[in-house]
């Protein structure tokens, strides 16, 4: 992997900000975006915006092909079936709603849903809010070690369980999960097994048929593509005996002042007018990936953590999280009397962007008990020199407050 | 070591903060936060005859969010309820010094808490309040 050559395709990264370089450490929360990306985006406003699955101008065909393909390659790059198995929603939060709603719906009052502790918002509250409409039970596995318990997993999971919906990759810890061993727990029970994949699929392969999901869902924006792009795969078997969440336009078959058929798969889940623009340049960076390959960017980011967990374990007084062992690209800490937000601020003056707060992970910070976290999180397009500058950084925050 | 956003000001305010605690039965009682970026104020407020007589904060955040809190519980002890409401957010600022733009709402999130404390109150009728959760 050549990282300057893949640095030259980022248009941000090459600007300076007060003179200094932008070195971006944020992946986790969105990574910045390749110019084959932006072009592609720029082409389709330019050369054929139209609106798809309507019409029989050129514009529109030529833009319904491309949303098409869209599918296509989104279902090829995480081993589908075929186009009909993915769905493009607004982003994972999106997804993970239209997936507690429409698969709630099908729920029986005394059903069990089991999550974890070290999920993200996106699947705790669509499944607080299920719960306020049937009368279900939502259980959490614990962590132990920065890791999730498995034990305690299988214990809280029963024949009344119906769900099990995890995190394949912790936003917080870095923490990879053994989704294939849980996907077998669940089908033990004959529950549906849904993943949350938003930090997993930009750094590892993703194979739904090897992981044996239900469904699956993640974000464009945190694998190179734009805003607003993101993905709901389902079982196309389940996705037939599912109910439709939102419903309208371009979702149905026929529609008479009594009653709808809903469109076939994946449309019928497609509701209005869609993100056009952002699945074709989600295409082009699910080829800006393909090209790089996955296994290149799980090795350059693991050495990039190898070194980063060295390195800022030389500095006084910090503290870090998280499991031992395989993690993706995050690395979350805290320094001894600095608050998170402080630590930020002043890496932020040398253009050093870091998260902090509570990384919308709030039931995971209880549990560590902690209020705020400092993270940094890295991808393709990062360096050992960007990781020496936030060490640097921080030392500067200890002079600045006196530690 | 000198930096531009953390002054001297900020710092002492946020090793050493004046008016840091709790205060038994209070008349005022306020707390909350900003839940996107976690910081957290809790306010406790002795009240005799329409003035602010005590005053004290338990301030969870950053080292601006904390400075403000601990400079604002300074600067409305002694005062009327009235005098209270009047204090802006540039009052604030003249005493803290210049934050920049991605921080105000660090150093606001105290005034706020308290703002709508004060408000809550008056609406009470001046009555002995807790007001929880506050969301700025």
């Amino acid at each position: 992997m050549n990282i300057e050559k893949i640095r030259s395709d980022f248009p941000l990264l090459l600007q300076k900000h007060n003179g200094k370089k932008i070195k971006y450490l944020d992946n986790a929360a969105t990574t910045q975006k390749p110019k084959q990306v932006i072009n592609a985006i720029k082409k389709y406003y330019e050369k054929y915006n139209a609106n798809v699955h309507r019409g029989i101008n050129f514009l529109s065909q030529k833009a319904t092909e491309k949303f098409e393909d869209a599918h296509e390659k989104t279902a090829e790059f995480i081993n589908a079936k075929n186009y009909k198995e993915i769905i493009f929603t607004n982003n994972t939060t999106e997804a993970m709603n239209t997936i507690a709603y429409s698969l709630g719906s099908m729920l029986k009052n005394g059903d069990e849903i089991l999550l974890t502790k070290m999920e993200h918002h996106a699947n705790i509250v669509p499944w607080q809010e299920l719960a306020k409409r049937k009368k279900i039970k939502i259980r959490f596995a614990n962590i132990k070690n920065g890791k999730l318990d498995m034990e305690d997993l299988k214990e809280k999971t029963n024949s009344k369980t119906k769900i099990i919906s995890v995190t394949m990759a912790s936003n917080i810890l870095g923490t990879i999960n053994p989704v294939e061993k849980i996907s077998k727990i669940a089908k033990e029970q004959g529950a549906y097994f849904v993943v949350d994949a938003a930090q997993a699929a930009p750094h590892t392969k993703i194979n739904v048929k090897k992981i044996n999901a239900d469904l699956l869902a993640f974000s464009g924006h945190k694998m190179l593509g734009p805003t607003g792009i993101g993905v709901l795969y389902g079982k196309s078997e389940l996705l037939e005996k599912m109910p439709p969440f939102l419903t309208g336009g371009d979702m149905i078959s026929t529609v008479t002042l009594k009653q709808s058929r809903w469109n076939k798969l994946p449309w019928k889940f497609e509701a209005g007018t869609p993100n056009i623009a952002g699945a074709i340049g989600f295409d082009a960076a699910l080829d800006y990936l393909k090209k790089i390959k996955m296994e290149n960017i799980e090795a350059h980011e693991q050495k990039l953590m190898n070194y980063a967990e060295k390195r800022i374990k030389e500095i006084k007084g910090i503290e870090t999280y998280g499991p031992k062992g395989p993690k993706t690209g995050i690395l979350p800490f805290n320094i001894k009397g600095i608050h998170a937000h402080d630590v930020a601020g002043i890496l932020d003056e040398d253009a050093i962007a870091i998260r902090s707060g509570n990384h919308c992970a709030q039931p995971l910070m209880q549990e560590m008990n902690i209020e705020s976290l400092a993270r940094a999180s890295f991808y393709i397009y990062n360096t050992i020199e960007e990781i020496d500058s936030m060490a640097i950084g921080i030392e500067k925050a200890k002079k600045i407050f006196g530690i | 070591m000198k930096n531009e956003i953390y002054s001297e000001i900020i710092l002492d305010l946020y090793k050493n903060p004046p008016n840091k605690g709790e205060l038994g039965n209070p008349e005022i009682y306020a707390d909350g936060g900003n839940p996107s970026c976690g910081d957290q104020v809790k306010f406790y407020l002795i009240i005799k005859n329409n003035t602010i007589q005590d005053i004290k904060f338990q301030g969870h955040g950053c080292a601006i969010s904390i400075a403000a809190e601990s400079l604002l519980t300074d600067m409305v002890k002694g005062k009327t309820i009235n005098q209270t409401k009047k204090i802006t957010s540039n009052d604030l600022f003249k005493e803290l010094g210049n934050i920049i733009q991605t921080r105000i709402k660090c150093a606001l999130l105290g005034y706020s808490v308290l703002q709508k404390a004060i408000e809550e109150y008056e609406k009470a009728g001046n009555k002995k309040i807790e007001i929880k959760n506050i969301v700025i």
